[in-house]
């Protein structure tokens, strides 16, 4: 809690450092602000809540800070903090002023952290709203660019449409169990013949999950938004926003709807079909924001394993794939934003001869790309490892099969980038790319954990 | 009497509701809307939440749709020029919203059936006084009320940078 | 009001659900067939309503203030969010001189 009480003062702090004429106050300050949460965060490791400001009473009956739930707010404290270095660079420029942007993402990580803590709906859906208003803003911070206008437009008019069935789940679930609160739906889940207006609500809150996610087929909205939105706006979107609704997801199932195995079909289906349009469209994308857009819709579909092959370890998996995906798609959304950078084009050519010019940033990519492919021994493949070894163990034997296969034709479309890089020439005039510091930094990070956690799965997994 | 206003309101919301949908201009629907909030109220008030009637009044007719108003009136919007999708989207959106429509409510069918006594509740409760709510409101949910004010901070910030003309523009 | 309103006979729960999703599906509809995006917005707004009026009608029917009060929430959220979206769609005007839906099909591939 004291961490969600520290980033919201921060927001407001932030936005009068905007005045300041040091331009590096509100950096300073957000990054600090969200270090301190995290380690705010990492005290109450193992239940040693010592300071709760207000009575403790209101707040555990709104959020809880469990294990699990440290462990995916701190992975969202460094997915934002990671987000707030590269934007310090001014690689990819921005219409809107830095202290606003930062607001803004200061702003979801409130809202990803309400959603990773919640116990009663309530929390849920005012997480999901602060996420979701700040990400429709950041979508537009290309002001004057037709096609970030355009994406913040979809973005918005899809993520409305989804609260109000997202509302409509919840209001009848209210009306079934008589309670926002996820123990008290828990203790009705478990009673034999629950009415069907309960059902009706599951459905519609799996409905509204699914577009936020991004999972088919409700993943339309998303290349057109993730194409047209900045860069560094659609590595938040991949990432942060995934991890969020994903646990927050996870929770709802794991503590409620557990008692009712009625969804685990459905949410079967929905990851298979997943699976094959994400993987099979992506393969005849040339731009390569375009082709992760599709590669991200795939990585929905590994995710939903997570749910319905729901057990002891399913948290611990989720954790480790979470962790393994957004890692490398910081560094490979870094990577094209320092390419469009210097080309003006995301196209799958602008890629070409990389591996003569910057064999570094090269080298980072590709790397990137083989742990998105889940190829061992990187942190992707264990991840993949782990989810998979869950639904064998549960006897989902057909759709772990089909799973490996659609991973199989992941792996082409990761490599088409590799083999562009390193096996096409590039224009006779171009430069080297300059990589900014916070890029090599961030970029470091990134690589260094993608390696670790693929060399070492079991610090990660070994917490929950 | 009450059955007899339920359904005189409820056809009321259903009509002024199909108004905001197949009105020509967005003048039209926005004054279509604000009618279908007034018979919402209504609704509110047949169920004892005065407090939440008012309230509905005042923030849906009062501030929400003279912010859709304020845009139209600026930005000059009130044109009829809105092109028509041909007619196979419009048979399809009718058919899959029918259809969606006759799952919620075959669904609902066999809810609840409530007997006299709570029927009797409705009217006699106390929960949907202000003092009630109120108290609710600062104990309970006190944690999300106050997180809601970071909802308003990320609304404020939106609404202000993405409005706000930029220099040279 | 609370005399003259217990003296009434009240109305099932069931024709207030059906009340919603009859307002639920006319919004869901207007989102659909509707091109112009502050008439989609509008319908969006309607949608909300039902669900309010669905909340309320559970919250009256079984005696607990929680249904009410989360109606208030629903009403903050839709606001700030009817204000991003006023914002959204006054910056589109700004560079299109349209709020046609179908003139922003730049990334249609």
């Amino acid at each position: 809690m004291n961490s969600i009480i520290l980033l919201s003062l921060l927001t407001v702090i932030n936005l009068f450092a905007g005045f300041s004429k040091n331009k590096n106050l509100s950096f300073i300050l957000s990054f600090i602000g969200i270090a301190a949460s995290a380690i705010l965060l990492g005290i109450l490791w193992n239940g040693n809540d010592v300071t709760n400001i207000l009575a403790p009473n209101f707040i555990n009956h709104m959020l809880s800070f469990d294990n699990t739930t440290i462990v995916f707010g701190v992975l969202l404290c460094v997915n934002a903090s990671l987000i707030v270095l590269l934007l310090h660079s001014h690689e990819e420029p921005m219409d809107i002023p830095a202290a606003e942007f930062l607001t803004l993402v200061l702003t979801m990580l409130v809202g990803a952290l309400c959603m990773v803590s919640y116990t009663n709906l309530t929390m849920l859906f005012l997480g999901l709203e602060i996420l979701s208003i700040s990400a429709y803003i950041l979508a537009g911070a290309k002001k004057r660019d037709y096609r970030s206008n355009e994406a913040a437009l979809k973005y918005y008019l899809m993520g409305a449409f989804t609260t109000g069935v997202f509302l409509f789940g919840v209001a009848l679930i209210y009306g079934a169990t008589g309670s926002f609160d996820v123990t008290e739906i828990a203790k009705y889940a478990a009673l034999p013949n629950p009415q069907s207006i309960y059902y009706v609500g599951i459905i519609l809150l799996m409905i509204a999950f699914a577009f936020k996610i991004a999972a088919a087929p409700f993943h339309f909205w998303t290349p057109d938004v993730y194409t047209g939105a900045p860069t560094l706006v659609t590595a938040l979107m991949s990432t942060l926003i995934k991890t969020a609704a994903i646990v927050a997801f996870y929770r709802l199932f794991n503590t409620c709807f557990a008692g009712a195995t009625n969804w685990s079909m459905i949410l079967m289906i929905m990851a298979a079909i997943t699976m094959f349009i994400g993987n099979v469209t992506a393969i005849v994308q040339t731009n390569v924001k375009r082709m992760l857009a599709y590669s991200s819709i795939a990585h929905s579909g590994y995710l939903l394993f997570a749910l319905f092959a729901l057990g002891n370890n399913s948290g611990a998996s989720l954790l480790v794939y979470m962790a393994g995906y957004t890692f490398a798609s910081i560094l490979a959304f870094a990577g094209i934003i320092v390419v469009q950078h210097n080309m003006h084009s995301n196209d799958l050519n602008a890629f070409n001869g990389l591996g003569k010019r910057n064999p570094i940033l090269a080298v980072c990519i590709t790397i990137a790309m083989l742990s998105l492919a889940g190829i061992p021994p990187l942190a992707g493949f264990f991840g993949k490892f782990y989810i998979f070894t869950n639904a064998l163990k549960a006897d989902y034997v057909a759709i772990s099969l089909w799973a490996v296969l659609m991973s199989c034709v992941g792996v082409y479309y990761y490599l088409r980038i590799v083999i562009n890089m390193f096996f096409k020439s590039a224009e006779p005039d171009a430069k080297e790319f300059i990589l900014p510091a916070s890029y090599q930094i961030v970029m470091g990070i990134c690589l260094c954990l993608v390696v670790l956690l693929g060399v070492a799965p079991g610090i990660l997994s070994g917490l929950i | 009497m009450s059955t007899l206003l339920f359904y005189i309101f409820s056809l009321l919301t259903i009509v002024s509701a199909i108004g905001v949908v197949v009105s020509k201009t967005p003048i039209n629907s926005i004054l279509s809307l604000i009618a279908t909030f007034f018979f919402i109220s209504c609704h509110y008030i047949l169920l004892n939440a005065q407090f939440l009637g008012i309230v509905n009044m005042i923030v849906y007719a009062g501030a929400i749709m003279v912010l859709f108003l304020f845009t139209i009136m600026l930005l000059n919007l009130n044109k009829d020029s809105e092109p028509q999708h041909n007619n196979f989207v419009k048979v399809s959106a009718v058919i899959a919203s029918g259809m969606l429509l006759i799952v919620l409510l075959s669904a609902f069918k066999d809810t609840i059936n409530i007997n006299h006594n709570t029927l009797a509740v409705v009217h006699t409760n106390q929960v949907g006084l202000l003092q009630n709510l109120g108290t609710v409101l600062f104990t309970k949910f006190l944690v999300p009320f106050e997180i809601s004010s970071v909802l308003f901070i990320a609304g404020v910030v939106g609404a202000v940078v993405l409005g706000k003309k930029e220099i040279g523009e | 009001m609370n005399t003259f309103l217990s003296t009434l006979p009240a109305v099932p729960i069931n024709s207030y659900i059906a009340l919603s999703a009859v307002l639920f599906c006319i919004g869901a509809l207007g989102v659909m067939i509707r091109r112009n995006i502050i008439i989609m917005l509008m319908c969006i707004e309607l949608m909300l309503n039902s669900v309010n009026l669905l909340l309320t009608a559970f919250s009256s029917f079984k005696n607990d203030a929680d249904g009410q009060v989360f109606v208030f929430f629903v009403m903050a959220v839709a606001a700030a969010e009817v204000a991003v979206g006023l914002g959204i769609i006054v910056m589109i005007y700004r560079n299109t001189f349209s709020i046609d839906i179908d003139r922003l099909s730049e990334l249609k591939n």
